[in-house]
């Protein structure tokens, strides 16, 4: 194997006190070598250390993984933890592979479970969770890290970059799909070469456009070497373990890795060319679209003729002036043909390019006068040609190579201009890498990217196979066999159990390269199901005090993304929405991972709990503890919400002892104690106690209710829904009702049906709200989309008993919009009804909304049907408004009146499909029917004049004070921490 | 001093407290590997490294954009008689970062006088500079390697062109600490709504946990984001949330005692409650004397802004602030590409009276010597036009000040060319003024380390000297 024998070589070369029969050039990478520590163990090809035996005489063992700790605990007389308790196991297997905490239910269950047959049951639980999508939003999260991701260029512009999240959905989807490990690398590093016509694999080789990118850079080959540097650096922590950025300008002070080495490893990457125009598509899809797209071109020759007449000057001119501001070098180099650019060159045109690009693409906003009305004219023209044009095909971040020479790469600055061939480290095989092309299946390319991937991928790889399997133990454990994850060198920490590392990584590969399968290994052991709650005995705390030798689990502090994640899941809010373009800022409940990372401004929670930066890759999070963070905490917005909706769920409990539970529960994912149950009651009345004795603004007295003893009230019989209905009139405990537990919004079309009756029309301008997903604002913006169903009142310009609904959203010219679609369908008060809007959105220039209702109180009334257009194109949601029957996110609007039935589906429903239909929808989202007991477990009562904001001004003290606990609970760290 | 903020064992002397609490040399060992935050011993953050040490507070006066050396500090008479000529072959004609190839010399329109005992050049453009240059030290030697902004200020800031390492205010708070608990250690200062280049990259932490991190202030009701209680919430309700909060904690932590950081965020909810009381004290500015407001400027609308800013620097200092990083022309405002007559009449009537007035008020309360005040921005501007009347960058050779701190006043150190083009004497790196202004706190630059991934890190990535000779 070469990997030994270079190394058996040397160490023979420097026996003898020779360098050998080496060319000249050799001979001083040996020397240089040989200057540094060529014994370090990290360089050494594996080992195969036998399984150690041990005496074990608790039978704690469980795996060969347990051997090989127990052998050197056995050796200081410690003595392991034993296995955690239940709870504890599944919060710890939760959190490890998913990110989220059990809910209590799940607790619950798998502590029967756990009971019967505690062996089955925990393997049952690793087996679902890693077979949950949820495991890849987890683990591509780690991936996403040591990957420095991020959806921006970074640089002060920071531009968005509006498709690099194909990338990130790509990692989540191979980490689902448990994509062996050395196809993962391989398409990361070559999917363009050795796969080239599967969309997926170029898709990966996104990971070689994560560098920072700035576009008004005029040094364009400066520029270019930073790309390279970049891409250097990252691989070698990434994929090598070790520092190289410290040899890129001299030999590493410490490690056997020369400056050469740096260089040798850069040249695999200098061919690369970053072309915005790849598609993710298959051959078959290309096709398609050529020829569709071939077709339109053909119909609109003309009309693209005499606009690209209208726009050459402008073009032109653009050019010049951007070309203008570089060197007269760069723009000699700029205009020379083609064909007689070299690669590099070509490289840095591309870059002069890009910047041509962002000026020409302003020509057609700056034409004047006729030119300016024929351009918008032929505009028009083609948009009504657009049906025929073919959608684009996927467009992602990714690299091809420049050609089938690839240049050479070069130290900047260098006086030599020495120039270095791709090769590996010296240490390991000095002399240059074998490039072929056998393999490669992209037409045009080096073959030099492949060569690293097939050496990184190679089963004897001793150092991306020890690198793999440290950072699954580190993200398993806290802390890695080596500390220092992206640092195997001598300034990195030794590892804890070498022999154990050898034998993960070589099973590792027997495993075929499988994550989950280690995972399952890993987690099926004595040593990561153990208890961390165990005081040492005496041999630890002498020998090991620090827990080096994982005597004891370790306790563990949540991560940025997790603890967003799990206030979410604590109230049931999160949306486990997949994929797509990242989400902006804190107002989307969706997962963590799906939040757009600009490089620059950083979200909340990354900022505020260590986040990685996105520009190194990080092996590590730190785990800081600062004053800022419980200001976060406690303070803000964002977690006073999470903590209002749990007070929420806790507020439909009868009594404290229930809400107290409940907040535990929900939190927690356990019951309280009874001496946390005293103390909790004893802190809601100090908080009751308090606003009542500060009659300021939070002591606002409660509403007087109307209603105090059930919250039903009997409704005539229908073919829709039963004899009882909730009661929802203002100012009582049901002045509306949240629905949760939804599966997923209900989107940009969708159906709204209700059976109900009218106590009363509002007597000012106010609407009756049948349903919504909507708080208004005055001033129109993205954040005050919504849709509300309901009824106009006696002074309503709509006249009065009109079915309405409210639309705000984004309307066909792209601006957010509000208009109200009147139906002209008038309900009668104290009659019951069925109504229903089926709201169609996405058109290009709009939809529509189909009313229905019908009179159910009388027998001879027909269905009354409308359809009514709208110019929204959507969307007309916020996603984390919530959805109330009787009233909106915010105050006012209620209804006042019974509802005996409500469903909700995700799609626009036909006539016949309506609950009055004949032929049967799709599942409903929700559908609710209200009987005189209990409301339905996803039916929340909204505490009066709630929804605005997390101001407590208006609320109840009981709500209040149970606001207080929840985020008292959010804030303790057995939320924050995992045993 | 205490590392701002943070109870985590991560200091080497707490470290060492602990060790003698039952922590033996492996756990050490461990939490070093594990948090990767600190160097093996030797390299001793919170020590200062030699005896000079006379700053216990940094305010760096950030010009941002680019103020014109030549026409503030920097007198040039050639400049004037080669007006409209192009720039003589003499001179290494640099890569402009607008591209302007061969515009012509563009002449200086100031009224130059000597200022102070020591007979310091100050321009007309700053007359109440002109009034402290005895407590100042002008470098006429600085020069840096960006040539847009966003790598400048970058490099200002961090020392680097590039993102990801840590800002000298997070490496002075990594060295030294904080003084007061009820503070945050480093503190950030923008003059209007606008956000500098790189934006909080500018006061991050690169690759150091965020403790070390700025906060921006602001003036108003939440001087700093999450201060304020939320709606409705009481001082008195809120200390319950946190008694309720302690009292869960404490309960968990019984059986977890060897577990350190759940001890320090017990710790960091009541810094943070302190914090909540202490920092809308420290901004508001109403118990100042209206000799005092005055003299910064405040009440006039031009230097208003600036003068809140210089203000509340001193205050924060004064209640033990480590570093204040204040932006004057937040967002590029000194950038002068056209019209430089206009653009910096502007600026220096916005700056130059808070920023003297800020010198003095030190000086008067005994402050100055032991906080260092920098002033300047991430590069000077270029002999050559710039769309007639304009002014490109110039990273090859500007102007910075310094007072305060031990600096001898009254100096003025370096030289650039007779355009003023290139930094011909002394030439002062970044990671030579940063290497300085750490020196002047009582830190090597090159003995702070940081151990990331394996490499020791430094703030002057292992370049750069200080430049003693400001000190005298």
């Amino acid at each position: 194997m070469i990997f030994q024998t270079f190394l058996f070589r040397l160490s023979c070369c420097l026996l003898l006190g020779s360098v050998g029969v080496a060319s000249a050039g050799e001979r001083t990478i040996q020397e240089r070598l040989a200057a540094k520590d060529i014994d370090y163990w990290f360089f050494k090809p594996l080992t195969h250390p036998e399984v150690p035996v041990v005496k074990d005489r608790d039978g704690w063992c469980r795996n060969e993984i347990d051997r090989f700790i127990l052998a050197k605990q056995e050796a200081l007389g410690i003595v392991p933890a034993p296995r955690a308790d239940a709870r504890t196991l599944i919060r710890r297997a939760y959190f490890d592979l998913i990110g989220l905490p059990p809910e209590f239910e799940e607790v619950q269950a798998f502590r029967e479970a756990y009971a019967k047959d505690p062996d089955a049951a925990f393997e049952h639980l690793i087996d679902e969770l890693l077979k949950s999508p949820r495991y890849g939003e987890r683990w591509g999260r780690h991936w996403l890290d040591l990957a420095r991701y991020g959806d921006s260029n970074g640089y002060k512009a920071d531009e968005y970059r509006p498709h690099m999240w194909r990338y990130r959905d790509w990692v989540i989807g191979a980490l689902n799909a448990d994509m062996p490990y050395d196809q993962f690398v391989r398409w990361q590093i070559a999917g363009d070469e050795v796969a080239p016509e599967n969309p997926d694999a170029v898709t990966a080789t996104g990971f070689l456009r994560l560098w920072p990118y700035e576009s008004n850079q005029r040094d364009a080959p400066k520029q270019w070497g930073i790309i390279l540097e970049d891409i250097t650096d990252v691989s070698g922590s990434l994929f090598l373990g070790l520092s190289m950025g410290c040899a890129k300008c001299h030999d590493h002070k410490f490690d056997p890795i020369l400056q050469d080495d740096y260089f040798r490893l850069q040249a695999f990457f200098s061919g690369i060319y970053p072309d915005d125009s790849i598609v993710a598509a298959t051959p078959e899809e290309k096709k398609v679209h050529a020829e569709s797209l071939a077709r339109w071109e053909e119909s609109t020759a003309a009309l693209r003729k005499e606009r690209d007449g209208l726009l050459a000057q402008g073009l032109k001119n653009a050019e010049v002036n951007a070309v203008k501001k570089f060197s007269p070098e760069l723009q000699a180099l700029y205009n020379k043909p083609e064909a007689e650019l070299t690669p590099l060159e070509v490289q840095h045109k591309f870059l002069i390019q890009r910047q041509v690009d962002i000026e020409q693409e302003k020509v057609a906003t700056k034409l004047k006068d006729a030119a300016k009305a024929r351009y918008e004219a032929i505009e028009a023209e083609l948009k009504k040609l657009a049906a025929l044009k073919p959608k684009p095909l996927t467009p992602v971040y990714a690299v091809r190579d420049v050609g089938p020479v690839a240049p050479a790469a070069y130290i900047p600055d260098d006086d030599e201009k020495r120039s270095f061939s791709p090769g590996f480290l010296s240490i390991l095989d000095p002399g240059q890498a074998k490039v072929s092309r056998e393999g490669v299946k992209a037409g045009n390319s080096s073959g030099r990217r492949t060569a690293l991937a097939d050496w990184m991928t190679r089963p004897d790889n001793q150092i991306t196979t020890r690198v793999m399997v440290n950072r699954l133990w580190h993200y398993h454990f806290g802390s890695g066999i080596v500390a220092t994850g992206n640092d195997f060198g001598k300034q990195g920490t030794a590892p804890t159990h070498p022999e154990l590392l050898d034998w993960l990584a070589q099973r590792f590969v027997q495993e075929g390269w499988s994550l989950k399968r280690m995972q399952k290994l890993i987690m099926t052991s004595a040593v990561w199901q153990q208890a961390s709650l165990v005081e040492p005995g005496d041999a630890a705390s002498r020998n090991d005090p620090g827990n080096q030798l994982i005597w004891r689990q370790r306790i563990r502090r949540l991560e940025a993304e997790q603890i967003r994640d799990a206030t979410l899941q604590s109230g049931h809010e999160l949306d486990f929405t997949m994929g797509g373009a990242g989400y902006d800022g804190e107002a989307v409940l969706r997962r963590s991972i799906y939040q757009k990372l600009m490089k620059n401004p950083r979200t909340l929670f990354l900022n505020t709990f260590d986040g990685p930066d996105g520009f190194n890759s990080c092996a590590c999070r730190d785990v800081s503890t600062t004053a800022p963070q419980a200001l976060v905490m406690l303070n803000n917005d964002f977690l006073n919400r999470r903590a209002q909706r749990i007070a929420g769920l806790a507020l439909t409990e009868q009594t404290d002892d229930g809400s107290i539970d409940r907040a535990f529960q929900l939190v927690l994912g356990r019951e309280p104690s009874g001496e946390e149950v005293s103390q909790a009651r004893e802190f809601l009345d100090q908080v009751r106690a308090g606003l009542s004795k500060n009659k300021g603004p939070v002591a606002l007295p409660p509403p007087t209710p109307k209603v105090q003893t059930t919250a039903f009230k009997e409704f005539p019989t229908s073919p829709y829904s039963g004899g009882s209905a909730v009661n929802i009139q203002p100012n009582s405990l049901f002045e509306k009702v949240e629905v949760t537990g939804l599966p997923r919004n209900e989107g940009g079309s969708f159906t709204v049906q209700a059976v109900l009756s009218l106590d009363s029309l509002y007597p000012d301008a106010s609407v009756r709200t049948i349903a919504s997903r909507w708080r208004s604002s005055p001033e129109l913006s993205a954040d005050s989309y919504g849709w509300s169903l309901g009824i106009t009142s006696v002074k309503s310009k709509y006249s009065p008993g009109n079915l309405i609904v409210q639309l705000t959203g984004q309307d066909n010219a792209g601006n957010p919009h509000y208009e109200v679609i009147a139906s002209g369908i008038h309900l009668s008060e104290q009659a019951a009804y069925y109504v229903a809007a089926v709201i169609e959105t996405g058109g290009t220039d709009g939809g529509t909304v189909t009313f229905h209702a019908r009179n159910l109180s009388d027998p001879d009334a027909k269905m009354e049907s409308v359809i009514v257009p709208h110019p929204f194109t959507g969307p007309i949601q916020v996603p984390e408004r919530r959805l109330f029957l009787g009233g909106r996110d915010e105050e006012g609007h209620l209804f006042d009146g019974s509802i005996a039935r409500f469903a909700l589906h995700d799609h626009a429903l036909k006539a016949e499909e309506l609950l009055t239909g004949t032929s049967p929808a799709a599942a409903a989202l929700v559908d609710l029917t209200f009987k005189n007991d209990q409301l339905p477990p996803q039916v929340v009562r909204a505490a009066p004049g709630s929804g605005s904001s997390p101001s407590l001004k208006k609320s109840d003290p009981r709500l209040a004070a149970l606001i207080d606990l929840s985020l008292a609970l959010l804030n303790s760290n057995e939320f924050l921490y995992i045993d | 001093m205490k590392p701002p903020h943070y109870e985590m064992a991560r200091s080497r002397r707490d470290f060492l407290a602990r060790a003698g609490a039952g922590f033996g040399s492996l756990a050490l060992a461990h939490l070093l590997g594990r948090t990767g935050a600190l160097a093996s011993s030797g390299n001793a953050p919170l020590l200062r490294h030699h005896a000079f040490g006379r700053a216990k507070s940094v305010i760096f006066l950030f010009m941002e954009g680019g103020p014109s050396h030549i026409d503030l500090f920097d007198p040039k008479p050639l400049l004037n008689k080669l007006a409209g000529q192009q720039l003589p072959a003499s001179f290494k004609r640099p890569l402009t970062a607008m591209g302007e190839q061969d515009s012509p010399i563009l002449a200086e329109k100031r009224v130059w006088k000597q200022h102070g005992q020591a007979g310091t050049w100050v321009s007309d453009w700053l007359p109440h500079t002109s009034t402290i240059v005895d407590d100042i030290c002008v470098i006429r030697s600085c020069k840096q390697d960006g040539l847009n902004h966003v790598g400048s200020v970058c490099q200002m800031n961090t020392g680097s062109i590039l993102a990801g390492r840590p800002s000298l205010g997070a490496w002075a708070t990594y060295g030294l600490g904080t003084e007061n608990d009820n503070l945050p250690a480093f503190v950030v200062l923008t003059d209007s709504d606008a956000k500098p280049f790189n934006g909080s990259r500018n006061w991050g932490t690169g690759f150091m946990p965020s403790t070390y991190q700025g906060t921006p202030f602001k003036f108003g009701d939440e001087p700093v984001a999450n201060l304020a209680n939320p709606g409705g919430v009481s001082v008195h309700r809120q200390r319950q949330r946190i008694d309720f909060i302690n009292q869960l904690n404490r309960r968990h932590i019984q059986s977890r005692s060897f577990q350190s950081d759940l001890e320090a965020r017990i710790n960091s909810f009541e810094l943070a409650y302190r914090m909540q009381a202490e920092i809308p004290l420290a901004v508001d500015i109403a118990d100042e004397p209206p000799h005092i407001t005055e003299l910064y400027g405040i009440g006039n609308p031009q230097t208003d802004a600036n003068a809140r800013n210089c203000l509340l620097a001193r205050r924060l200092v004064e209640r033990g602030v480590r570093f204040v990083q204040v932006f004057a022309g937040t967002g590029s405002k000194w950038d002068a590409h056209k019209g430089i007559e206009k653009n910096h009449t502007d600026r220096c009537a916005e700056s130059d009276q808070p920023v003297a007035a800020l010198i003095k008020d030190l000086k008067q309360r005994g402050l100055l010597d032991e906080t260092l005040v920098i002033w300047g921005g991430e590069f000077g501007r270029t002999p050559m036009s710039e769309q007639g009347d304009g002014r490109d960058h110039n990273p090859w050779g500007f102007t910075m000040w310094m007072a305060g701190g031990g600096v001898k006043g009254g100096q003025t150190l370096g030289a650039t060319d007779e355009l003023g083009l290139y930094a011909t004497e002394d030439p002062q790196h970044v990671h030579d003024l940063h290497s300085t202004i750490l020196w002047s706190l009582g830190l090597d630059a090159r003995k702070l380390i940081f151990m990331n991934n394996g490499t020791m890190e430094n703030p002057v990535i292992n370049q750069g000297d200080p430049f003693l000779k400001v000190f005298g």
